[in-house]
């Protein structure tokens, strides 16, 4: 890697804090969340579902567009945001965190949320006939039984947030050390036509989803799942 | 409240379905109290209902367990509810259900912390001993076989010191040696606890085994409730069980010193030879001295098929177990080939299944002696 620039260096190092912030954030939001949805059988489910699902299929730039009106000075929310003395969040570290939380919600929550809908609802009666009270039951048997839902979610979040362009190209613009990510990072290499350079951040990019996409995988296929095992046994 | 429903379960139950009607009522003491009728008569119901599984279904009626209320709903008006978790319930289920992420060993801690009375060792470690579960403590649920892991189960619900214990048709998913294991394990497990066991079944050997008090249910209802030997003895049970109509006596165990390889069983005056093969594992295993269980009183099923009447004491026949009792009454259907009597034999009942042309050319009626030819028996508990 001794062909990575000082700036190249920069730009993987805010990468994988913007990442691993946004990941960290996601999984406390999203595994209560999904947990709700598992239980819900309120009306409310199917608006929040398509809520939640929305980053997924919405082209990027249509969600930082929105970010840029909402977030602007301008908007109600940066009104507020002013009165209250919270400077903007445009151009801001904070501002691409909060966005990609947003963006890589329906990573994060979908393999949870599968996970926790695939414990038998035998398990949670058991537990409840055992003594044990629903906060009890969700730390001592729900989160236990999805931790490979909740440990794939974490990557399949990590690896979205480092791969994310579009959303921070239009709220987070190319400060460096502050918003200045890979992929921007790359995007300004091929603009300056600097394709050696650029081929290898890239190349750096595919490998290693590849390897944390493998490793994933065979962890999963391993049957890292006790839950899938005791149904298969059945 | 009388004095059974503070030391039992007194309970009522009305709760509308689209299938049938759930209406019952029931008073059951400590002891075992088995729960007995065709699949979707309500068993299961009952069972969910006294532990609380669902929460938000439209139950009206009452729980109370030895005078503490669980819950309490009239139709239409606020309802008293104890959640499943605040329960003091140990509840087997059918299939074995163990938590799938957790040893052996950590399931039964997982009991132990969450039970609502402080546990001692002792309890614990003369459990595992009991279950013969010690080999088993590290291994994963999905390592047990079926009698193991119910084995576990039971084990569970014990050591979280119930008040109520429930049980849905514990053995139904085991193997007839693990069925017979198992049920020797639950009779020594069930004398050593004074709480309301309701076990709910459709096989009358674990009656006849484990029963004190016998409910059945159809369609809901309570069709027939009380002492397990009176209503097993009720011709009219009887008659819906059909060929598998049978009653429990009990009787005591003499001896088996004879060359014949039988063993001797006193039923009140009356001495049966029954062959060792009917006693229960537990017996059977110590068959080298067997005058250690002289004088053991043991339950004889006795399967209404397997008996005939005569009126004199047969001469020369190969059935030589013969008991002289009085009919006690009799239950006809001209629509039906066979009949059912049932004979006193010194205070106890036996059912006789006979042909209504037999019944007809001895000209049986009530009342008049005759003698019970028993060809054989399964001797439990």
């Amino acid at each position: 890697m001794l062909s990575l620039s000082a700036d190249d260096w920069a730009a993987v190092v805010l990468t994988i804090k913007l990442a691993s912030t946004v990941t960290g954030i996601l999984i406390v939001v999203s595994t209560p969340l999904a947990w709700w949805l598992v239980q819900t059988q309120s009306w409310f489910k199917a608006p929040i579902v398509a809520l939640v699902a929305m980053p997924a299929i919405l082209p990027p730039t249509v969600l930082g567009f929105y970010f840029l009106v909402l977030l602007s000075p301008s908007s109600w929310l940066g009104h507020v945001l002013t009165a209250v003395h919270i400077p903007s969040l445009l151009f801001s570290f904070t501002g691409l965190v909060v966005a990609s939380v947003i963006y890589s919600l329906p990573f994060v929550v979908q393999p949870i949320y599968l996970a926790m809908k695939g414990i038998p609802k035998a398990t949670l009666e058991v537990a409840a006939t055992i003594g044990a009270s629903p906060t009890d039951r969700f730390f001592s048997i729900v989160l236990p039984l999805s931790r490979p839902g909740i440990i794939a979610a974490a990557v399949l979040g990590f690896i979205h947030t480092v791969g994310e362009f579009g959303v921070v190209l239009m709220i987070g613009g190319n400060i460096p050390q502050q918003t200045k990510v890979l992929s921007i990072q790359i995007y300004d290499h091929v603009e300056a036509l600097n394709y050696e350079a650029a081929h290898v951040l890239s190349g750096s990019l595919v490998l290693f989803s590849f390897v944390v996409l493998l490793v994933l995988y065979s962890v999963l296929w391993r049957g890292a799942n006790p839950n899938t095992i005791e149904r298969r046994s059945r | 409240m009388s004095a059974s429903a503070n030391t039992g379960l007194s309970t009522s139950l009305i709760w509308p379905r689209k299938s049938f009607d759930v209406d019952i009522q029931l008073t059951l003491p400590a002891g075992v109290n088995v729960l007995f009728g065709p699949s979707g008569s309500g068993k299961t119901t009952i069972l969910r209902y006294l532990a609380g599984l669902d929460r938000d279904a439209n139950y009206a009626g009452e729980i109370y367990v030895n005078g503490e209320c669980w819950f309490k709903a009239i139709t239409g008006h606020k309802k008293y509810q104890l959640d499943c978790h605040k329960r003091s319930i140990g509840y087997v289920f059918q299939t074995p259900s163990l938590l799938p992420h957790l040893t052996v060993k950590q399931n039964l801690v997982y009991a132990i912390k969450r039970s609502k009375v402080s546990q001692s060792l002792v309890t614990f470690e003369s459990l595992i001993a009991l279950l013969k579960l010690a080999p088993l403590l590290h291994h994963m649920p999905h390592q047990l076989s079926g009698g193991e892991a119910q084995r576990v189960s039971l084990a569970r619900a014990f050591l979280i010191k119930p008040k109520l214990l429930l049980l849905d048709e514990p053995l139904s998913a085991l193997d007839v040696l693990h069925k017979q294991e198992l049920l020797d394990f639950m009779v020594s497990l069930f004398a050593t606890i004074n709480i309301p066991v309701i076990y709910v079944t459709h096989s009358l050997e674990e009656v006849a085994r484990l029963a004190q008090t016998l409910t059945i249910l159809e369609n809901g209802k309570v069709k027939y409730s009380g002492e397990a030997q009176h209503v097993l003895s009720n011709l009219a049970v009887a008659a819906t069980l059909g060929r598998d109509a049978c009653v429990y006596v009990e009787a005591i165990i003499c001896d088996d010193e004879n060359p014949w390889c039988l063993i001797k069983v006193a039923l009140g005056d009356a001495q049966l030879y029954f062959p060792r093969s009917v006693l229960p594992q537990r017996l059977a295993q110590h068959n080298t001295a067997l005058r250690h269980f002289k004088n053991t009183p043991v339950r004889l099923k006795i399967n209404a098929s397997d008996v005939s009447l005569a009126r004199q004491i047969p001469q020369q026949s190969s059935i030589q177990n013969c008991i002289e009792g009085v009919i006690d009454c009799v239950w006809l259907d001209e629509l039906d080939a066979y009949c059912l009597v049932s004979v006193d034999v010194g205070g106890q009942v036996i059912i006789v299944r006979i042909t209504r042309k037999s019944f007809s050319e001895l000209a049986l009626v009530c009342g008049m002696t005759v003698f019970v030819l028993i060809k054989s028996v399964v001797i439990t508990g």
